[in-house]
């Protein structure tokens, strides 16, 4: 489809970007790596009277050593996030997820904040933002704050952030040593969203699960924190009983969706079947 | 897609009754709707559905197509057509007023038909959408027929205090709504419902209100208290004048009606995104305001809360 | 000298500028001054348009005409159905623009003509169109139920045809026989999601006009337009420029290039229309959608006794091309390689509000090949005998060939023992088995299973006289022309169209064979009515089978012609002149020769040509061959099923494909491994999905799901070779052997593996969740 009208701007810096969003009103869009909101745009199912372009504004893609956390720029693609040296090091669980996201093409062009602002529950990073404790910078002309990841996505493809806000970039804290991590993606082409995902992320110490992260893509209108799952492991031992016993609670507090790629009824069970495998494989 | 609702008022059926033959009190209970015109027994408005970056507006009719006296039953319909795309959407609702014990059990079955492209996707939005929308309007609706206590029968609800009628809303918000799983697909969705209703409470008691919005103790009123982006504001004005080619289209959109009558809701800028309502808290939104001078943002919060004001119904 | 060219591996010379693009796809072609148009599609299943109101479109800046259906009514006509399969077929108008009614989602109701693509849809939105919904009918069981609503009111019922075959006593063989297996297998509907979208551009000069399509079929194309729009066919030129696939799904006169011919003649302007992907997936016609019912009986040793077919075949709301025709085209395969005593089949045309059905990669016959070869498991699986086994005993042996079938076809040739020998070493079946049984018992929860697909189809469609005796409207021949230039290069000209299956190396490595010229030397020339004024076109695995073999017949006039002339100029007799690698020399005086430039430029000069020779060399063919051709094979799957998530993994494939002789075996690998990517992707992925309100979910990519590389093993290929005797080159085709293959061998491996589980079937695409419902003994699951 051929999208509608819209005004077109393409600012160099943030400053001049949220300026631009400011001024443009509520009906404005961001583009980043545009892998989509360029759909929505040809479908004709958004029309944003204006698009800020993004592309250009160099600062939003830096990948940045803070001591104990991690900042990653919004505009940082999924291809670069892969292949950071520091997420490699210190969030190997975003590296492995983003690894899993849609197709070598989408992975160039798409960005690792346009995939959270759009707030997809079955993109899959918005549940390692939230496993990994992530907080988002946002700023608009009324100045910065930050969103929690447990705050930051409220519903359906809906955040937290104002119209006039921009992601600025991610804060994650590095996982520190100990721990073992793994996306468990299900879906039936390697291009297709998650039916259902797992992300997590277990520390052992010795044969005893010392702590463990872990959130669920694509069974509810928000990532899930899956915390009954995390209880159930902390300080018990490595074992697969372990694991498939703490699975069950993995649907605690979910509310999946029924749609043409899978029932809830099926999503609820996959949820308990992979989050069990996630753990495993976290520890192998 | 079908949808079943249920909640009791503690309200008697008779005076339950007459609010629910009253179309312009039911339309304003659906978030995203607007009351343009009317003409006979039928009603022109527009429904604004927002989710995430998608924007979906239709424009049709409403009308009460039977009102069963006896058996306490009105069947509503209303259609439209997107605005913006070849799509339709229809819905028949049907409210049944039972007697229980001085108060009032309201079922509400929702037919709702959707084509056009928000029908052709795998993935639901009309689950994800059209639930979360039936079960606001099944939400409003009872909490407009409990203000309907304050207001006799066949009497608009006009001019009664917050405290009497925050008192009922706020009683009434838990487990008002029950879910039917018989019916397919989806019905509502418990949790996201609890709460997206939460801070719907916890604002209604701060409300200033003039007598419109009195009628429903919705949930923006919250963000009155914050100071809104300025942006927004001081844009929605240059943008009417710099961009003459969409002020036109917007004013297109009004209907050519022969003969109109003066509606209680009826401007443009009163249609509301669904999820702004449905979905965030506006507490866990409102920003921190950083600059922007105090003279401004004052003038700011007048427009705003004039917009949101109306915005609510 | 010079290599044999037929055989030879070559690198298709066509795919630089077709994978680059840069090339004349139709969206590439605007000439100065064109106007492009934007159709407004019904949101409605089925809906009576009460109101199509224009106006303010046609007001919209930028906007030069805006035509509803009824605006055209008078000259629109009825889009043509060439497959006329019963005399009282019933045959519903099909205009290309509804007028009063719409009766699928993605209909055209109005058409915006625009100085530009953008400002066209932009003015759809200007359109208001009021419509008065009526019942979907989107069930072909219940459509064809006692007081059903109907699709088309006027016909008082939805069934438009019911075709009968029957051959031997098939009740006595179900009653008698000790084994009879009952089963009712779905062919899901399918979108054939060809990689370029379907694109026309009209240009009219004067009372003439250029129509250049995204088709697969520009003579029939040009031929069903002067039909359709009464202009004459002398002053239409059709062009398939370069088109980027088609599957059957650009066998087809559509609506838009009717209109897009009809508004370029009344705008006097190029009027040009390219579809989006989405708005392709409901209007492009989709394929197969079939409910078959099946009887299979057979004796205690496996012998089958008889077949019952029973189909319900989904048409959609009109009846298009060879809509009708598709499911018979089964009618002749459901025997597949095997001898029976009875068979019979009917098959009844149903309407639906769902987009029209037609020719989808196989057309027909992967229908019938998965019903056979399902049943061939169940069979096997029933009497407790190896799958492989029960083929054995009742293929036909290939000492029997020539063959005259159950279904009345006579196979010509074919080695289904080499075939299958050949996979089962590939395959490394035994060690396989026996993994599978380890697996079985570790009850390990991914299971192993194996499936097997012994196939045969009937391709090369031609035959005219059958095609005839089908009731089909047009024949099957094929034509070529060779033009040995002046210079000694030379032009191939072929009638049939191609679409990517590489024509231009193929065609030239048979003329460079036949005329003994460099490869190099060799322009094949195609897809242009003007250009090549005879063809029948390309589908239905015909092109090489019937065309190629039309071109063999022309090189070889062109030789003969030339040796006239080279006896003249050598003032020797023709008889004593040996051609040989492009040579014509006496025969044992090898150095007093003359060369086939050589011979070209005497023609082309003609100073000094033999008495009553026309000038110039170069001759025409036509082919239209006595019998269909029947590439057959033996495919193999292995596929390991996670009973905890349902999810199919597909371990190892092994396919033998039997296409007799091979004119270019890596063009062949390639039909192959595309052919197999979409048989299995009806398998395991692909699904045009209904609403019970009549709408298409899978409108989108994100939906309908083809698969890429990533989703498929790593096939092994491999081929026997035996020779067609039904045309002169020996050759069957290849185009769909690969779709029609795989889909049983996929869904026999994954029934396999769960057998132990009591699951005796997963209806297609069998997605995670539908095994995992199957596993619990849920049939018929989501």
């Amino acid at each position: 489809m051929i999208p509608a009208t819209f005004d077109y701007t393409r600012p160099a810096s943030v400053d001049d970007a949220v300026r631009a969003l400011s001024d443009a009103g509520e009906d404005a869009k961001l583009l980043a790596g545009g892998q989509s909101l360029m759909p929505l745009l040809r479908l004709r199912l958004a029309f944003p009277d204006a698009l800020i372009d993004l592309g250009r504004v160099d600062a939003l893609r830096e990948i940045r050593d803070e001591g104990d956390t991690l900042l990653v720029g919004a505009m940082a693609t999924h291809h670069q996030v892969i292949r950071d040296p520091l997420v490699r090091a210190h969030l190997p669980l975003l590296a492995r997820a983003a690894e899993t996201v849609a197709d070598p093409a989408v992975r160039h062009r798409g960005t690792f904040g346009g995939s959270l602002v759009h707030a997809d529950p079955a993109g899959d990073l918005p549940a390692v933002a939230l496993a990994l404790d992530a907080v988002f910078l946002v700023r608009s002309v009324r100045g910065e704050r930050e969103i929690r990841a447990s705050e930051f996505f409220v519903d359906w493809m809906t955040s937290a952030m104002e119209p006039d806000e921009l992601l600025v970039g991610v804060r994650m804290p590095k996982l520190g040593s100990g721990w073992g991590v793994h996306y468990e993606k299900f879906h039936r082409t390697a291009q297709a969203w998650a039916i259902v995902g797992v992300a997590c992320a277990v520390r052992r110490d010795g044969d005893v699960v010392e702590d463990a992260r872990v959130a669920l893509t694509n069974m509810g209108p928000v990532p899930v924190r899956a915390g009954g799952v995390e209880n159930a492991v902390r300080g018990r031992p490595v074992s697969e009983g372990t694991f498939r016993s703490a699975a069950e609670h993995a649907t605690e507090g979910t509310e999946p969706p029924s749609d043409l790629h899978g029932s809830a009824e099926y999503r609820s069970h996959l949820a308990t079947v992979l989050t069990a495998r996630a753990l495993t494989a976290c520890t192998a | 897609m079908e949808l079943d609702h249920d909640f009791t008022v503690p309200v008697p059926v008779d005076q339950a009754w007459p609010v629910l033959l009253d179309v312009e009190r039911v339309a304003t209970c659906m978030p995203g709707a607007t009351l343009d015109s009317a003409e006979g027994d039928e009603y022109k408005g527009r429904l604004k559905v927002k989710v995430g970056a998608m924007t979906i507006t239709y424009r049709g009719t409403a009308r009460i197509v039977s009102a069963d006296e006896s058996s306490r039953t009105v069947t509503l319909e209303a259609s439209g057509k997107e605005a913006r795309g070849s799509g339709t959407a229809s819905s028949t609702v049907q409210a049944k007023l039972h007697e229980e014990d001085g108060t009032t059990r309201v079922t509400v079955h929702t037919k709702l038909n959707v084509t056009g492209r928000p029908a052709q996707f795998g993935r639901n939005i009309l689950a994800e959408v059209g639930a979360k929308l039936i079960a606001r309007f099944a939400k409003a609706l009872a909490e407009e027929l409990e203000s309907s206590e304050e207001s006799p029968a066949g009497k608009k609800s006009d001019g009664k205090s917050d405290v009497e009628k925050d008192a009922p809303a706020k009683a009434s918000a838990p487990a008002k709504q029950k879910d039917k799983p018989a019916k397919k697909e989806t019905s509502k969705k418990p949790a996201k419902t609890e709460t997206s209703e939460k801070p719907a409470e916890s604002k209604a008691s701060e409300k200033p209100a003039g007598p419109k919005s009195s009628e429903k103790p919705a949930e923006p009123e919250a963000s009155e208290e914050t100071p809104k982006p300025e942006a927004r504001e001081e844009s929605a004005k240059p943008k009417a004048q710099d961009k003459p080619a969409k002020t036109e289209k917007r004013d297109e959109s009004a209907e050519p009606v022969k003969r109109e009558r003066p509606l209680r809701v009826a401007r443009e800028e009163d249609a509301i995104d669904m999820l702004e309502l449905a979905g965030p808290s506006v507490a866990k939104r409102a920003a921190p305001a950083v600059g922007g001078l105090v003279a401004v943002l004052v003038a700011i919060r007048f427009v705003t809360r004039r917009r949101r004001g109306r915005r609510k119904r | 000298m010079t290599v044999p060219e037929i055989g030879a591996p070559r690198r298709r010379t066509e795919d630089t500028r077709l994978l680059t693009g840069r090339t004349r796809w139709t969206e590439n072609l605007t000439p100065a001054g064109t106007l492009h148009m934007a159709f407004l599609r019904s949101p409605h299943a089925h809906a009576k348009l009460t109101r199509v109101d224009t106006s303010q479109a046609a007001t919209h800046p930028g906007v030069v005409a805006v035509f509803s259906g009824a605006d055209l009514a008078d000259e629109q006509g009825s889009l043509p159905c060439a497959w006329i399969v019963t005399d009282d077929m019933k045959h519903p108008d099909h205009p290309p623009m509804g007028v009063h009614e719409v009766r699928y989602v993605g209909e055209p109701v109005a058409c915006v003509v625009a100085r530009d693509r953008y400002t066209a849809v932009d003015a759809l939105e200007k359109i208001d169109v009021d419509y008065e919904p009526l019942p979907a009918v989107v069930d072909m069981e219940a459509a064809v139920a006692e007081g059903a609503d109907l699709v088309h009111h006027d016909l008082g019922t939805n069934k438009s045809y019911t075709w009968v075959y029957e051959n031997g006593d098939v009740e006595a063989a179900l009653r008698d026989a000790p084994v009879v297996i009952e089963r009712e297998y779905v062919q899901q509907r399918l979108i054939p999601s060809a990689m370029e979208p379907r694109s026309v551009l009209c240009v009219p000069e004067g009372d003439e006009f250029t129509l250049y399509s995204a088709t697969q079929i520009p003579h029939i194309l040009r031929l069903m337009l002067a039909v359709v729009t009464g202009i004459a066919e002398h002053r239409l030129r059709v062009v398939a420029p370069d088109v980027g696939g088609g599957f059957g799904s650009k066998l087809q006169v559509y609506g838009e290039e009717v209109i897009a011919l009809l508004l370029a003649r009344r705008l006097g302007r190029p009027v040009k229309w390219t579809e989006t992907r989405s708005e392709g997936n409901m209007t492009v016609h989709h394929g197969r959608d079939q409910i078959q019912r099946l009887t299979l009986a057979a004796e205690r040793d496996g012998r089958i006794r008889g077949l019952k077919v029973d189909l319900l075949a989904d048409m959609g709301a009109y009846l298009m091309i060879v809509t009708p025709g598709i499911p018979l085209l089964g009618a002749f395969m459901f025997n597949g390689i095997y001898k029976m005593d009875a068979y019979s089949f009917t098959c009844t045309g149903v309407f639906t509000t769902k987009t029209p059905t037609d020719a989808y990669r196989g057309a027909g016959r992967p229908e019938a090949t998965y019903a056979i070869e399902r049943l061939m498991d169940e069979l096997a699986n029933e009497l407790g005998i190896d799958p492989i086994e029960v083929r054995r005993r009742n293929w036909i042996a290939h000492e029997e060939f020539p063959y005259e079938t159950i279904a009345g076809l006579t196979y010509d040739s074919g080695n289904y023992e080499a075939a299958t020998d050949k996979a089962l070493e590939l395959f490394e079946y035994d060690k396989l088995r026996a993994e599978q049984a380890d697996r079985r018992d570790r009850r390990d929860p991914v299971q192993l299973g194996i499936g097997v697909s012994t196939f045969t189809e009937m391709c090369g469609l031609a035959p005219s006289r059958v095609l005839g005796s089908l009731s089909y409207g047009a024949g099957g021949w094929e034509h070529a022309s060779v033009r040995v230039l002046p210079t000694g290069k030379v032009e191939v000209i072929t009638g049939s169209s191609p679409h990517g299956q590489g024509h231009e190396t193929a065609w030239a490595q048979i003329a460079a064979d036949r005329l003994g010229v460099p490869f190099e030397d060799v322009r094949v020339l195609h897809g242009d009515t003007v250009i090549a004024p005879k063809g029948m076109d390309t589908y239905g695995s015909r092109s090489l089978a019937v065309g190629g073999v039309a071109l063999s017949a022309a090189c070889g006039k062109v030789v003969e012609k030339a040796r006239t002339v080279a006896a003249h100029l050598l003032e020797a007799a023709e008889q004593d002149l040996e051609f040989r690698d492009g040579r014509f020399s006496v025969r044992g005086v090898h150095e007093e020769g003359t060369t086939l430039q050589e011979v070209a430029q005497a023609a082309f000069t003609a100073h000094d040509l033999p008495d009553g020779l026309e000038p110039s060399l170069d001759a025409d063919a036509t082919f239209d061959p006595d019998n269909f051709s029947f590439p057959h094979g033996t495919h193999l799957c292995a596929a390991e099923v996670d009973t905890e998530t349902g999810m199919v993994k597909l371990r190892k494939y092994v396919a033998v494909d039997d296409v007799g002789k091979v004119v270019n075996p890596l063009i062949v690998e390639g039909q192959v491994h595309g052919g197999l990517a979409q048989g299995i992707a009806q398998a395991l992925f692909e699904e045009a999905v209904y609403d019970a309100d009549g709408n298409l979910t899978t409108t989108t990519l994100a939906d309908y799901l083809v698969p890429s590389a990533a989703d498929l093993p790593t096939f092994t290929t491999d081929r026997t070779e035996t020779p067609a005797t039904s045309n002169p080159l020996g050759v069957k085709g290849v185009g769909e052997a690969g779709t029609i293959a795989s889909t049983p061998a996929v869904v026999n491996a994954i029934v396999d593996a769960l057998r132990p589980h009591g699951v005796r079937d997963v209806p297609m695409p069998c997605t995670p969740e539908r095994v995992w419902r199957a596993l619990r003994g849920e049939a018929g699951a989501r």
